[in-house]
């Protein structure tokens, strides 16, 4: 079972990344630039897509609540809890799955290939203190800005549907309104749970198959695939049990 | 670069190493001299790079032990004193850095010496091996003997107690190749440092020898000196040494007709 194996490797690379936090002081330069890094590049796709997103998501509720009537007035709060509890959360972890586990796992599998790995090991630094502790880190710093952008720019996107479209007669104060009433505290806290702990995953899974890659340029994209068919798996389960336990 | 206090012994004993059921090293057993250069060679493939990666700890052994100054490689290892240089055949270099940052890390990540310090030594090293002004090149911009330089730059840094060569003279040029067995030959007098040279270069093998092994089979069948190898009655050292080029009757004669 090779996706049991792959879980179970990176949780073990997870305890050691925990061991290797006594080290975080000397790390924080290489943290705060994975994360910047990881923002820099996810940034401008997640705010597209979230805003198509919102969008979407306003104009297919809009209509089929068009056919009752009063219910409309709700559209706020569904595209508002709708972003933060599940598709902000959501959308911004397959993004960071394609544009940042991805390219971990490349790194780190031609380090490995090209036995950058192996001096770094002869040279009594560990790999994970050095390459995947800083990732981590840095990920987790950067995941919930990038979760609340999203979520944020999807509710301007079903605000902008809400305006232009016909079939959808509320006005934007009314969807504003509705939106703020019913997106609480808890609601924003449950979504970044669930983004952190995909953050964490993605980022473990990317460093564990990457670490591991052995042969050459061949392998190299057999692992990024890997990567990112373990990460979706891993993003999708974990989805429904913390949905479950949060809701 | 200061000269160690004393220079370490290594002991490999049974040392066998098999990838599913390809045997590649079988029961070869050597002992290295304190201080002194120990050249394997052997064509390609027979295991020489898999025998530094176990003589440096990157991989476990299928059966044997290798001993350091009679303890085992494992525990010395795990000793902070204890340091190790392993220059790969293709550098090994971390491609993500410059020149000046590889060869930087080791002394930023262990906290050895503050920047200034850093600085100077690498600057001393890199004139030694002729790398002037290419600190801040990055390593994809270095042609292969340069890599190689680097490579071996770094080890050299590290000031180890022992320090093992993969293929140090492959894809250079002769003259390269010359200066880096020379430097090789003058680091080990110089500093006494015990030193494990993997290669099929037998001009390296003459001029800075102290033993030399030939792997054959997973094994090496006797240990010689310089002046004894050329000598060998050993039909397989023999061909390997001088091999034998005949266009007319070629080894695998009937390929092409
Ligand atoms: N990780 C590995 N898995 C399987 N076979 C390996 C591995 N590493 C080396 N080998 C095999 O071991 C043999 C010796 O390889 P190597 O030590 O690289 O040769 P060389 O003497 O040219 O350095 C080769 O036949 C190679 O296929
Ligand atoms: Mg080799």
């Amino acid at each position: 079972m090779k996706i049991l194996q792959d879980w179970q490797l990176a949780f073990m690379l997870l305890w050691e990344s925990i061991k290797e936090l006594k080290y975080l002081p000397r790390q924080l330069n290489r943290c705060f630039e994975h994360g910047c890094n990881m923002g820099y590049k996810t940034l401008p796709i997640v705010g597209i897509l979230s805003l198509f997103m919102g969008g979407i998501l306003a104009l297919q509720t809009g209509y089929s609540l068009s056919k009752l009537p009063g219910v409309q007035s709700y559209l706020g709060s569904i595209v508002g809890l709708s972003m933060c509890r599940e598709l902000g959360p959501l959308m911004t972890a397959f993004l960071l799955t394609g544009r940042v586990g991805s390219a971990i796992t490349a790194e780190l599998a031609s380090m490995s290939v090209y036995q950058e790995i192996d001096a770094l090991r002869t040279m009594n630094l560990s790999p994970t203190r050095l390459l995947v502790m800083p990732r981590i880190v840095g990920g987790l710093l950067m995941m919930p800005f990038l979760t609340m952008f999203s979520n944020v720019l999807g509710w301007i996107g079903g605000w902008f549907v809400v305006k232009t479209v016909d079939i959808i007669s509320i006005d934007g104060g009314i969807y504003w309104r509705s939106l703020k009433q019913y997106v609480d505290f808890d609601s924003l806290n449950d979504g970044l749970i669930k983004a952190e702990v995909f953050a964490l995953t993605i980022i473990l899974m990317s460093c564990s198959i990457g670490l591991r890659t052995k042969g050459g340029p061949r392998e190299i994209g057999a692992s990024v695939t890997s990567t990112l068919v373990q990460s979706m798996i891993a993003i999708l389960t974990l989805d429904y049990f913390l949905t479950k336990v949060l809701l | 670069m200061t000269t160690k206090q004393t220079s370490v012994q290594i002991e490999v004993r049974g040392l066998c190493k098999q990838f599913a059921d390809h045997v590649v090293l079988d029961k070869l057993t050597l002992s290295v001299t304190p201080g002194e250069i120990f050249v394997l060679m052997g064509p390609s493939g027979t295991g020489k790079s898999v025998f530094l990666k176990l003589l440096a700890g990157l991989d476990r052994p299928t059966a044997g032990s290798i001993r350091i100054n009679d303890i085992p490689l494992e525990e010395v290892k795990k000793q902070q004193t204890f340091v190790l240089g392993l220059v790969f055949q293709a550098g090994a270099l971390f491609n993500s850095m410059s020149v000046f940052d590889n060869l930087a890390l080791y002394f930023r990540e262990h906290a050895i010496c503050g920047e200034d310090e850093i600085a100077r030594r690498i600057d001393r090293v890199l004139k030694l091996l002729n790398l002037e002004s290419t600190e801040h090149l990055m390593p994809s911009d270095l042609s292969g003997g340069m890599k190689k330089r680097v490579a071996l730059a770094r080890g050299l840094l590290m000031q180890p107690d022992v320090l093992l060569f993969d293929e140090p003279t492959s894809e250079l040029d002769p003259i390269t190749a010359a200066s880096i067995i020379e430097l090789i030959g003058y680091v080990n007098r110089k500093l006494n440092i015990t030193t494990v040279v993997v290669s099929h270069d037998l001009a390296l093998a003459k001029s800075i020898a102290d033993h030399i092994g030939v792997l054959q089979n997973g094994k090496i069948d006797e240990i010689y000196t310089k002046e004894s190898l050329l000598n060998s009655k050993n039909a397989f050292v023999q061909n390997f040494l001088n091999p034998n080029i005949n266009i007319q009757h070629p080894n695998f004669g009937t390929l092409l007709s």
